[in-house]
């Protein structure tokens, strides 16, 4: 029993935080930036460091190191509001690895050098959360149909990772060339403009055998290691949201003190605090669930990892801009920025709600084994 | 990081578990309970810290050489764990094993470390603290009560209160004032005082629960052996914080955390017997949301404990960050205890003994008593204070 990262992890979180501190986007966005383009000079930078290489196993050319070592990293993303492009295409490293392994090693070499883009494309119109809901499928004809919707920079991926029900009509996971014949992106206004998201339509797009990485178990696995993912990012920006608003209170002068020697701001910094720091225990430990719990333990881990990370986010993201007064109403101030995703972030990987309910059935069914 | 144990960790539980199953009385949990009465019920614990002590499984993460096992803190941790899981009674000297004995090993000396040590594993020797006073709540280091040196002792005049466990306890650690002309931090010492000593009275206070559990304890003329000083005269504030960060902390999080989840199981397991009219609790969709809220909010009270564990077995001293952890699981169990007086229907409101309770009256005793988390050991107004100033490097 340890909850704890060993020295190597944290060194190599500081090592990016280092090197993402020298393209925080914040103040470029903020200048009319475009995101689109920051995402391209950062690509370069982050597979310079080995980061997409990260968890694609050493035979194809990466570090083979798993979700807990990505955990602070990805916490480092969120709070660098790092593009979802990077998070998705390291996310489908693990699953193609896991999944699919050899079959998908052409790919996983391409991720590792950081020559190929992955874009998940999950979420539906009317589709809610629960994937039994989702109604791409593969027809009677064996070509996926469907329409995908805020997917992260669809239209410059190279592949499309899709949750679809297969010609059985069961849950699958399928990796789709975004070149086929058939795949149609349009990109989407969106709250966070920190990225592009786009909706991606399949029409009858064929697929092949190959192109299919797993059944249930790899789409619920892909739903799960998205929420966790998700929830680090959140944790990231609530940690950066709190550094920021501290700062700031402590800058800030009012009836001649800073506005943070008065009670009623410290108080409720120091809710921020404990927010953040019990959001990370969840983050911390829905990584570890997805590395090695078995999937009840990981279902019941990551929803709860979300479900706390949702509510911090919202909490700490509110006093954020509220504690910075009218300043932080303005465009100038750029709270708005990672508040956008953070609210991006919470909405699209499952609200609160859907992940307690997963969270109380776990629980029962664990009662209920004794 | 590893939440799996390890083969040595697991046969510790294994070998908890057993004898915990050999030293509770048939039936434990289920037919058999703690008396009802709070006297009897608090020698029934004494008794029971005694049995520990006897089976070897007081102090398991202390040292061997003052009467503990040596072991880790994920041991302690397990232990706490199986005790919930067999609903095996709670101690009583809490604020000896907790409180004083940390203290004593970070700021006493060798001499006072032999002497009480071994006796608060024993429980030959139940503990209390004389901390607030009447005019020192939150401004603890306002403390009025004196401590005047005379020859070979110091001479205690003054008032504390809340001391709990007073009216059982043999020792207490005292906090009093040795100058004073110095700034109110500076002029603090602090004591280990015998409350069998002439001059020390106590005073019941009844709580909002019924209970008499805490006390208003009396020093007049109180003589105290001047070896009772604990580390340098006036420097009791600094070694108070020690005791607080103890107080607030992981270890003893951990354990209430386990006492919170096993309420939190008996009220799901409650959702799904009560009836209101036509369906249970655990079929209303908005009942349902509250249940999993307080699921993910205790769960996470454990990984906040498991959290600090690790940073403690590196060797991080236990330091303001503790207001983080008391904060948060204050406000989480009250939460959890209201919602639990919501969500089953009428006879929620019905106390033990009453023929149509539930669980034994559980519920309505839990949110009375609750609603001491967020004032006792620094109310949570405090405990923010602390974090902003102390934590987060907001100004005074």
């Amino acid at each position: 029993m340890n909850f704890d990262f060993n020295e190597e992890q944290y060194m190599f979180r500081d090592t990016v935080r280092d090197s993402l501190a020298e393209q925080f986007p914040i103040d470029l966005l903020r200048d009319g930036g475009d995101p689109v383009a920051l995402e391209g000079e950062l690509w370069s930078q982050l597979a310079e460091l080995g980061l997409f290489g990260l968890m694609v196993p050493e035979d194809q050319g990466g570090l083979g190191l798993g979700m807990v070592d990505f955990a602070l990293i990805a916490e480092e993303f969120g709070a660098a509001l790092v593009p979802l492009t990077v998070t998705d295409t390291i996310a489908a490293s693990l699953i193609l690895a896991k999944f699919a392994g050899a079959a998908q090693a052409d790919n996983l070499e391409k991720i590792a050098s950081g020559d190929l883009r992955v874009a998940f494309a999950v979420y539906e119109k009317n589709g809610g959360y629960d994937p039994a809901d989702f109604a791409a499928a593969i027809g009677a004809d064996g070509a996926l149909s469907g329409r995908k919707l805020l997917v992260a920079g669809a239209d410059r991926a190279d592949m499309l990772v899709v949750v679809a029900r297969d010609a059985s009509g069961a849950l699958a996971l399928y990796c789709v060339d975004a070149a086929r014949i058939g795949v149609a992106t349009a990109r989407e206004t969106a709250l966070d403009i920190t990225g592009d998201y786009h909706a991606v339509s399949f029409d009858k797009v064929l697929v092949s055998d190959a192109d299919r990485i797993g059944g249930t178990d790899a789409a619920e696995f892909a739903l799960d290691l998205l929420a966790a993912i998700a929830a680090l990012g959140m944790v990231g920006i609530g940690g950066r949201m709190l550094d920021v608003t501290v700062a700031y209170v402590k800058e800030r002068s009012q009836f001649g003190q800073p506005i943070g020697a008065f009670q009623a701001i410290k108080h409720r910094c120091a809710n921020m605090a404990v927010d953040v720091n019990t959001a990370r225990s969840g983050g911390y430990f829905a990584a570890w669930a997805l590395a090695s719990a078995d999937k009840a333990e990981r279902e019941w881990a990551v929803s709860m990892g979300k479900a706390k990370a949702n509510r911090m986010a919202v909490h700490v993201m509110r006093e954020a801009v509220q504690l910075h007064g009218g300043m932080g109403y303005t465009w100038e101030m750029a709270l708005h920025f990672p508040y956008r995703r953070g609210r991006h972030l919470e909405v699209l990987y499952g609200s609160t709600e859907y992940h307690n309910e997963r969270v109380l059935q776990a629980t029962m069914a664990q009662l209920a084994a004794g | 990081m590893d939440f799996n144990y390890s083969a040595e960790e697991q046969a510790f539980r294994d070998e908890v578990r057993a004898w915990l199953a050999s030293a509770l009385p048939q039936g434990w949990g289920k037919t058999v309970f703690e008396p009802e009465d709070e006297d009897e019920r608090a020698h029934f614990r004494i008794e029971w810290e005694r049995k520990l002590y006897e089976g070897g499984w007081s102090g398991i993460s202390w040292p061997k050489k003052y009467g503990g096992r040596g072991a880790t803190l994920v041991e302690q941790g397990i232990f706490a764990e199986e005790c919930a899981r067999a609903q095996a009674p709670e101690g009583i000297n809490v604020i000896g094993r907790n409180l004083a004995a940390t203290t004593l090993m970070h700021h006493g000396n060798e001499a006072q470390r032999e002497r009480y040590l071994p006796k608060i594993l024993a429980a030959e020797e139940i503990w209390c603290q004389g901390f607030s006073e009447p005019n020192a709540g939150s401004d603890l280091a306002s403390a009025r009560c004196r401590a005047v040196a005379d020859g070979d002792h110091f001479v205690v005049n003054g008032q504390k209160i809340w001391t709990s466990f007073a009216q059982y306890s043999q020792w207490c650690i005292l906090l009093a004032r040795t100058d004073q002309d110095a700034p109110k931090h500076k002029g603090l010492s602090f004591f280990l005082v015998d409350m069998k000593s002439p001059g020390v009275t106590i005073r019941p206070l009844t709580q909002i629960s019924g209970e008499k559990e805490f006390n208003e304890t009396f020093f007049e003329d109180v003589r105290v052996p001047k070896e009772n000083l604990v580390g340098e005269l006036n420097d009791g504030w600094r070694i108070a914080m020690t005791t607080l960060a103890y107080e607030r902390g992981a270890e003893d999080a951990l354990a209430r955390q386990i006492r919170f989840k096993q309420e939190l199981d008996l009220l799901i397991a409650q959702a799904q017997e009560v009836r209101l009219g036509a369906q249970r609790p655990i079929d209303d969709p908005a009942i349902r949301q509250r249940l999993a809220q307080s699921i993910v909010d205790l769960e996470l009270m454990r990984m906040n404990c498991l959290r600090e564990f690790s940073k403690a077995i590196k060797g991080e001293k236990p330091g303001p960050e503790s207001s983080l952890m008391k904060l948060y699981w204050s406000h989480v169990a009250q939460d959890m205890a209201d919602m639990a007086m919501e969500v089953l229907g009428p006879e929620a409101l019905l106390m033990q003994g009453d023929p149509d309770t539930i669980a034994r009256g559980r519920f309505p005793m839990a949110f009375m008593q609750s609603r001491a988390f967020t004032i006792y050991s620094g109310t949570s107004e405090i405990q923010r204070n602390i974090i902003a100033e102390r934590v987060l490097g907001l100004p005074k």
